[in-house]
């Protein structure tokens, strides 16, 4: 049993972080993006590209795909979806579809479609927590690594200007422009943010595998998962939600077998969404007529 | 009434000209042309990645050949088209091959392609030579089908057989075999067989099956449940990608005993990730062996063709069988080849002689699937590279 949990809590450590980049987009940017599993298939390449293919040095790796990430993000929003704006709801997801496709075809044309290896900084090796539950590094590095993400958003939406500028660009973004938040920069940034948190599980579920696009863009859209659960406008709901969908995914198959893995989280979600449609901790949606 | 004269003798012309060359396309190979070969294959689809290779090396085969004069006199003519592993496009390319009058199709790395095309080509008497397929491929012999890969179903029966040979050896007399597969059609219909399979040997299947997705994010409970089944073996079914998750789990879990996978995750990346305990299946050797002797000649055409870059996997070995057994066919069929000929003259061929480079192949009226052997690798980390850990082990029971 003990082992089973940490398996479950290994497996939402990344779906947290993916949840988090699909709540982070929605929250500050108002968009349902539906490239979030390509952008984290494309993180993870060029992050092989830096380690793997050039075998840069993990200080220029890990700034140099930061720094392309960022860059790739913030011209997203200035080439794309800044020219969207006031469009429909709609119209927005169908442009996060074709920037799928368009990530998808670069990819495919830049690096292929063969499955690889990603260079390690450390051996995966195997570490015991208590006599009954063992786990690898790159299973602590993907809970380390959401513990660090949560913690720094929290603290910086919290604490930071830029921080509060977003949270009010995404509460009002005509009252914060007024109020001279540079609504613009602010949605670049969020951009920026949740194309690197992407990378970053698309990186660590990587070092699980193999790195191959189809695998990673899987992932990104089972990540939709704990951001329902928990709340498309919540980012602390992202937390529970990963847990739950963890365990149910984790516990549904030691109970009804392999094929119930891909079933299970939906189910979990039908049920949430039954009781609660917001998620958890979401805001409920007011329209006033 | 001259220039009337001269129009009608033009045409006269003309239509001799259009009979004689519709004519040389319904005989598919005329005594003086080329032999005409077909190969439709993913270049550009989800499966470029080994169907790239594959292609390279049947046409690296066929320009060594015809560099040394080709088959009986005449050179052949290899076209070699993409389908990206779409059914309306491997049609369209079989269709146009017929058109052309090639006498034989090779390729198709999905097998549902080589379903569609085969009706059709068997219409045209053309011979489609593909990479496995169900068992109503087989089952009975259909007259326009061979096959130059194994089928997916004899994957249990060669995994299988090696174990036998391993427990012999370690003295274990009624082994304990956990299965382990993804989730498909395809391999449920493998895992059934393999289950009956041990029943019949008298061994144990230790536990229930397990599952896991075309993509696992984690496996945990899969791995629990095969640990509490304490087997002496895992019959894994899983491409690289996958199997790199559920080893890696296994292991987490406890589970240190031998895992036995199919060719689907015989990398060698990933037989280095997972080392010491992992092994799994080829049909034709990699490039990158170094005991196999014929693999010299193989690499000094790719280095002459320009295709030494495309020598990254067994896929580029199995094009190159495919050239060979192209030209063993075009030497038995005759100079004046049809595709009814290419398919009596490989159906004649009996047992192929590859030079080490895959097991024997063996084809007969009784059986068209030419694989009917393995070889199973792991990793030798003192040499770098992989190695064979076994001869080449029948995939039949």
């Amino acid at each position: 049993m003990t082992s089973l949990l940490l398996g479950a809590v290994v497996l939402s450590a990344i779906y947290a972080l993916v949840g988090f980049a699909w709540v982070l987009l929605n929250r500050t940017n108002g968009i349902l993006n539906l490239a979030t599993g390509a952008q984290l298939a494309m993180g993870a390449y060029i992050f092989n590209q830096f380690a793997t293919e050039w075998r840069l040095p993990w200080v220029v790796t890990i700034l140099g795909t930061v720094a392309v990430i960022a860059v790739l993000g913030g011209l997203t929003h200035l080439v794309v979806f800044r020219k969207l704006a006031g469009q429909p709801e709609f119209a927005l997801v169908i442009a996060t579809l074709g920037l799928a496709s368009v990530l998808k075809g670069i990819s495919r044309l830049t690096w292929g479609t063969e499955a690889r290896i990603i260079r390690e900084p450390f051996p995966d090796v195997l570490v015991r927590i208590t006599p009954d539950a063992t786990t690898t590094t790159y299973g602590l590095l993907g809970c380390g690594a959401a513990l660090v993400v949560f913690g720094a958003a929290f603290a910086f939406f919290r604490f930071s200007n830029l921080g509060v500028q977003m949270r009010a660009a995404a509460e009002n973004p005509v009252l914060a422009a007024q109020g001279r938040v540079a609504v613009d920069w602010v949605y670049v940034l969020g951009w920026a943010m949740a194309l690197t948190v992407a990378a970053i599980a698309g990186i660590i579920y990587s070092y699980s595998t193999a790195l191959s696009f189809h695998g990673v863009e899987t992932l990104g859209l089972r990540g939709i998962a704990p951001a329902l659960i928990g709340g498309m406008t919540s980012i602390k709901g992202v937390l529970p939600g990963a847990l739950i969908v963890g365990l149910a995914e984790t516990f549904g198959v030691k109970f009804f077998g392999g094929p119930a893995q891909e079933v299970t989280a939906w189910l979990v979600i039908l049920v949430v969404l039954l009781i609660r449609p917001q998620g958890l901790f979401g805001e409920k949606q007011v329209e006033r007529v | 009434m001259r220039s009337s004269r001269l129009r009608a003798g033009s045409l006269a012309v003309l239509a001799a000209a259009a009979l004689t060359l519709a004519g040389c396309s319904d005989s598919g190979s005329s005594p003086d042309g080329p032999y005409r070969i077909g190969m439709s294959m993913d270049l550009s689809g989800p499966i470029s990645f080994n169907g790239k290779p594959a292609a390279a090396g049947l046409k690296t085969y066929i320009d060594a050949l015809n560099k040394r004069g080709g088959v009986n006199g005449k050179t052949v003519d290899l076209k070699i088209v993409d389908d990206a592993s779409d059914v309306a496009k491997g049609q369209v390319n079989v269709q146009q091959f017929i058109d052309e009058g090639r006498i034989a199709v090779f390729g198709f790395i999905l097998t549902n392609l080589a379903i569609s095309a085969v009706p059709m080509a068997a219409e045209s008497s053309v011979p489609v030579v593909g990479l496995g397929g169900p068992a109503n491929l087989f089952e009975p012999v259909q007259p326009y089908y061979f096959s130059y890969e194994l089928r997916a179903e004899r994957l249990e029966a060669a995994i299988l057989n090696y174990i036998d040979m391993v427990a012999k050896e370690q003295g274990i007399d009624q082994p304990r075999v956990a299965v382990f597969s993804v989730d498909t059609p395809a391999n449920r219909d493998m895992v059934a067989k393999a289950t009956e399979d041990i029943a019949s040997r008298g061994w144990i299947l230790a536990g229930e099956p397990q599952y896991m997705p075309v993509s696992p994010t984690d496996v945990t409970a899969q791995a629990q449940a095969i640990k509490e089944a304490e087997p002496d073996f895992v019959l894994m079914s899983h491409n690289d990608a996958g199997a790199l998750v559920a080893v890696k789990s296994l292991r987490t879990q406890g589970v240190t005993v031998p895992v036995i996978n199919q060719w689907a995750g015989s990398a060698d990346a990933t037989l280095e990730q997972l080392g010491e305990g992992y092994v799994a299946f080829r049909t034709f050797v990699s490039p990158t062996e170094t005991d196999v002797p014929a693999l010299a000649e193989m690499r000094a055409a790719a280095e002459d063709h320009g295709a030494a870059d495309q020598m990254v996997n067994s896929y580029f070995t199995q094009g190159w069988v495919a050239g060979l057994i192209i030209e063993e066919t075009l030497k038995a069929c005759g100079v004046d080849c049809t595709g009814q000929g290419f398919r009596d003259a490989l159906e004649g061929l009996g047992q192929i002689d590859t030079k080490g480079l895959s097991g024997p192949l063996t084809v007969s009226a009784a059986s068209h699937e030419l694989v009917n052997t393995v070889r199973f690798y792991t990793w030798d980390p003192e040499a770098d590279q992989a190695k064979a850990v076994s001869d080449w082990v029948s995939a039949r029971n």
